[in-house]
């Protein structure tokens, strides 16, 4: 190589000495760079200069295909399905040393026909006799059932027996019955193994349920593109509840166990005898004197309690909590102070006990009730609510419409800040005073209006004058009340 | 270098398949898939027949021929060429044979001729339709073991053979052939009668009613086979003179509606298509609405030349296999269902608790089902139908599996070791004679 371009350098007369001396090549220097850690060798063999990959492709044939071990001889040979009754043989490749067997033909073992009751003459005279279906149309529902292997739908489409129409639940019923009265004759059910009785049970066919089903199958399979889509949003309704119920669930017992519902954790049966019942009512008795306090329902004394004893349930989980309750009831209101005491007594307390009550509380003056905010009412309204929900408000239209306006006007809010009964007093007048100003207001328009009108009909001309006269002094009439008010 | 792509799950064709991992077992026999417009001969355990024959033959009146009184022409080229007073005929009709003896030189021909093989070697498979009688059941057995001799054979349904071919042992077929579109019901490998129907809403039909359209156009229907040459042109108003070839005779009517079906079939591949729903078909193709969604036109030129362009037009034929009553041609006599129509029938027909299960495994077929976009509009109908339960259409995308799924059916039933206890043999033809079908084969 180094020759010829010597040669060329010789032939272009370029001086050799101009040129620099050339270096020996450098040697190779294999330095193996130690791998940092946590670079996988994978990728650390990517990293630097890499020449792209690239396919070489030889275009020669593909290779022979490299067969493992020797080629194995197949030969055609003659065999025998034993799942055939006639001698027919057909011929199949075989490789050669893996001969089978006539009788073991791989296939067939397939040939697997299922078990259908027989029975025989003695058995039909006995057991098997139907009005409805003769012994030849039995024997036939048999042979088709056998030959079908039980596949009712097809034996229900070859069905065809003198002309009889029969349905698929027919046969069914049919078939079951034989089986069931067959089975029953030859072991008593009583007497039956356990796989008998078993399968003895599942062959109950009732024929009109199952119709019923197959017309519901039926009704379900022609819906209306509606009654799909109905159905599905009823689906996603339920899978909705569903999902809440367990919330809902959750929520009720967090409320149970806020009530203090005691649990009874005791057995009734020492209360179900008439002694049992006596020991008990004796118990509630003494638990009740022994309290600090006497309920303020149940006065003290002895047919109360007994009347009380009575009218619960004589079970200890019922009676039990039907007195807790009462005395749980009964405390908070009494740690709240008197006016509230009161005013609950009053409200829960039968009637006889009122007068009793109230010689015992202490008579407040006018200044203290205002104090106190307490009010009395001749019937009070069941229920919670708020006060401004009970305003007596005008309920013309004109004044729901315009009445936040007017408000906004005066700079009074639209919802109280504070309503105590004086507020909403208060309140309920300006409303009242606010309602009759608008009356007014609309009444000064329509008659100032009409006045316009009559002065154009007068400039008009003056032959209506007389009416317009009287139709003035009814609105002069009318004006009065604003021009005061006013 | 260069790799042979191995597909996973598939065994290398060296290695043999575990026992019973594949149900196989060959024993070398003939499937013959014997239909109107064609019969599909071929091997058992391939997945195509090898030989796919027109099933209409041409006959040469000849005096010294006594048996047919004339020459028999089988096969794809002898009927399509001209020969002096040759006429084409078809030996079936209503989709099962009716002339035996022509029928019989056909399959000796498909078997003999085009697969070169001695019939009496092998166990032949024969399809039916549901519908062939008893009678034509017994000729055929007879034919099988008097004609061929063969050594065991086996009649079976298309309809079952084809719903194996789709691997489903229960499905509603449809088959959409050429003489006949079939709705069969079939239960584990059982066809059901009731809810079995059929109609002649298929590929003839299609001819027919393009035929009929052409013809209205005033189109002149000069097959390829008579004309010299062509000239292109648009406006049939001003139309070239046809050069037509002088053979010195008039070719007979038959033959020339043969070669005019050729180029009909050729226009139902390229340019028909299916109304995807059936609600939004226009109901007057001469006075579309304004709003009217644009289809694209496809242009076809016909053998003498004559180019055009179909729009909306070429949607009719293909409509009127769902709604009979705007069919270009309209249909004499009783008015058929629609296809749709007829899948509703036969559903109807069955026990309510397979309704669900045949609306999900509705296996659709045949060479006529390839039309584009009919599967759309048959889902679409079925749909509309049913709103609640899920319809599912199962259609092979391979087209050689669309056309010749009964075939197919029919290689995979043969090479079943499974099945070989089902053939009929030689030995039971002898003992019970040809009733033996109605026996064994139901």
């Amino acid at each position: 190589m180094s020759g010829t371009v010597t040669d060329v350098r010789d032939v272009l007369g370029i001086d050799p000495g101009a040129l620099e001396p050339r270096q020996p090549p450098l040697k190779k220097q294999r330095t193996v760079e130690k791998r940092p850690d946590g670079i996988t060798r994978e990728l650390y063999a990517l990293l630097g200069e890499n020449a792209p990959p690239v396919a070489v492709v030889e275009h020669r044939f593909k290779d022979k295909p490299k067969f493992l071990g020797s080629v194995a001889p197949w030969r055609e040979q003659t065999f025998k399905n034993p799942a055939r009754k006639d001698d027919l043989e057909l011929k199949h490749w075989e490789g050669a040393g893996q001969q089978t067997l006539p009788l073991d033909y791989q296939f067939a073992k397939f040939n697997i026909k299922i078990n259908v009751l027989e029975y025989s003459d003695a058995e039909y005279d006995a057991v098997l006799k139907d009005d409805d279906w003769s012994r030849q149309e039995t024997d036939y529902l048999f042979k088709l059932i056998k030959e079908y292997d039980l596949r009712w739908v097809v034996i229900a489409d070859r069905y065809e027996f003198e002309g009889k129409d029969r349905t698929m639940e027919d046969l069914k019923a049919r078939y079951y019955s034989v089986c069931r009265n067959v089975m029953e004759m030859r072991t008593p059910v009583t007497m039956m193994s356990a796989e008998e009785s078993a399968l003895y049970s599942a062959m109950h066919y009732n024929k009109e349920q199952e119709v019923e089903r197959k017309r519901i199958v039926q009704m379900q399979l022609y819906r209306t593109p509606a009654e799909v889509e109905h159905e599905q949003h009823l689906i996603a309704e339920l899978r909705r509840i569903h999902d809440s119920h367990q919330q809902l669930l959750e929520e009720r017992e967090e409320l149970f166990n806020r009530l203090d519902y005691p649990q009874s954790t005791g057995s009734i049966a020492a209360y179900q005898g008439s002694q049992g019942l006596a020991t008990l009512a004796q118990n509630i008795l003494n638990s009740d004197r022994n309290k600090k306090r006497k309920s303020i329902v149940a006065p003290p004394g002895q047919p109360a309690e007994k009347e009380e004893t009575a009218k619960a349930p004589p079970t200890a989980s019922a009676a039990s909590p039907a007195i807790s309750r009462q005395g749980s009831i009964a405390e908070p209101a009494r740690a709240h102070g008197h006016q509230r005491n009161e005013s609950t007594a009053s409200a829960s307390a039968p009637t006889p006990l009122k007068d009793k009550n109230k010689s015992n509380i202490k008579q407040l003056s006018k200044a203290e009730e205002a104090q106190y905010n307490l009010s009395h009412h001749e019937k009070l309204q069941p229920g919670v609510f708020f006060r401004t929900m009970k305003m007596n408000l005008p309920k013309a239209n004109s004044f729901i419409n315009k009445s936040p306006a007017i408000m906004a006007e005066l700079n009074i809010p639209q919802i109280l800040s504070m309503p105590t009964s004086k507020t909403c007093a208060k309140y309920e007048i300006l409303a009242k005073e606010i309602a009759a100003l608008m009356d007014i207001r609309k009444q000064l328009e329509k008659v100032e209006q009409e006045t316009r009108i009559f002065k154009a009909q007068e400039a008009m001309g003056g032959d209506r004058s007389k009416r317009s006269a009287s139709v003035l002094s009814d609105v002069s009439r009318s004006s009065k009340r604003p021009k005061k008010d006013k | 270098m260069a790799s042979t792509p191995q597909m996973t799950g598939v065994l290398p064709p060296t290695t043999k398949p575990a026992e019973l991992e594949y149900g196989g077992d060959e024993v070398s026999a003939l499937v013959l898939d014997p239909g109107t417009g064609t019969t599909r001969c071929g091997f058992a355990g391939e997945d195509t027949p090898k030989t796919c024959v027109p099933t209409s033959y041409g006959i040469v009146p000849d005096p010294e021929e006594q048996k047919y009184f004339g020459k028999l022409k089988i096969g794809e080229n002898p009927i399509n060429s001209v020969v002096e007073g040759m006429e084409i005929r078809n030996p079936m009709s209503e989709g099962i044979v009716e002339n035996w003896e022509v029928a019989t030189e056909i399959w000796r021909h498909c078997i003999e001729y085009r697969l070169s093989s001695r019939i009496e070697e092998h166990p032949l498979i024969v399809t039916e339709p549901i519908w062939n009688p008893l009678k034509k059941r017994e000729k055929t057995t007879e034919i099988v073991f008097e004609d061929f001799n063969a050594p065991a054979y086996f009649l079976v349904k298309s309809a079952v053979c084809e719903s194996f071919a789709n691997s489903k042992p229960s499905a509603l077929v449809v088959d959409m052939g050429h003489a006949y579109t079939s709705v069969t019901p079939v239960i584990d490998g059982i066809p059901l009668r009731k809810g079995s129907e059929r109609t002649t809403l298929a590929g003839q039909h299609l001819t027919n009613q393009l035929r009929h359209q052409f013809t209205e156009l005033g189109i002149r229907m000069a097959p390829w086979l008579t004309l010299k040459s062509k000239t292109p042109y648009t406006d049939l108003a001003a139309a070239p003179p046809l050069r037509t070839k002088d053979f010195g005779f008039q070719p007979h009517q038959s033959f020339l509606d043969l070669q005019q079906d050729r180029f009909i079939h050729e226009f139902k591949e390229c340019v028909s298509e299916t109304w995807p729903e059936a609600k939004t078909f226009p109901a007057d193709i001469n006075n579309l609405p304004d709003n009217f969604r644009g289809i694209a036109d496809k242009a076809f030129e016909f053998p003498d030349g004559y180019q055009r362009r179909f729009g909306i037009d070429r949607f009719l034929a293909p409509e009127s296999l769902f709604n009979p009553s705007i069919s270009p041609k309209p249909i004499t006599g009783d008015l058929p269902k629609g296809i749709a129509e007829m899948i509703k029938d036969s559903i109807d027909h069955l026990d309510a608790d397979i309704r669900a299960n045949m609306l999900n495994n509705i296996v659709v077929v045949g060479g006529t089902s390839l039309l584009y976009r009919i599967n759309e509009r048959l889902n679409h109908e079925l749909m509309t139908m049913f709103p609640g339960p899920r319809v599912k259409i199962h259609s092979p995308g391979q087209i050689p599996e669309r056309k010749y799924s009964a075939w197919l059916g029919g290689s995979i039933l043969a090479s079943c070791g499974a099945f070989h206890q089902l053939w009929i043999s030689k030995q039971e033809y002898d003992e019970v004679g040809a009733n033996i079908i109605e026996r064994r084969a139901k």
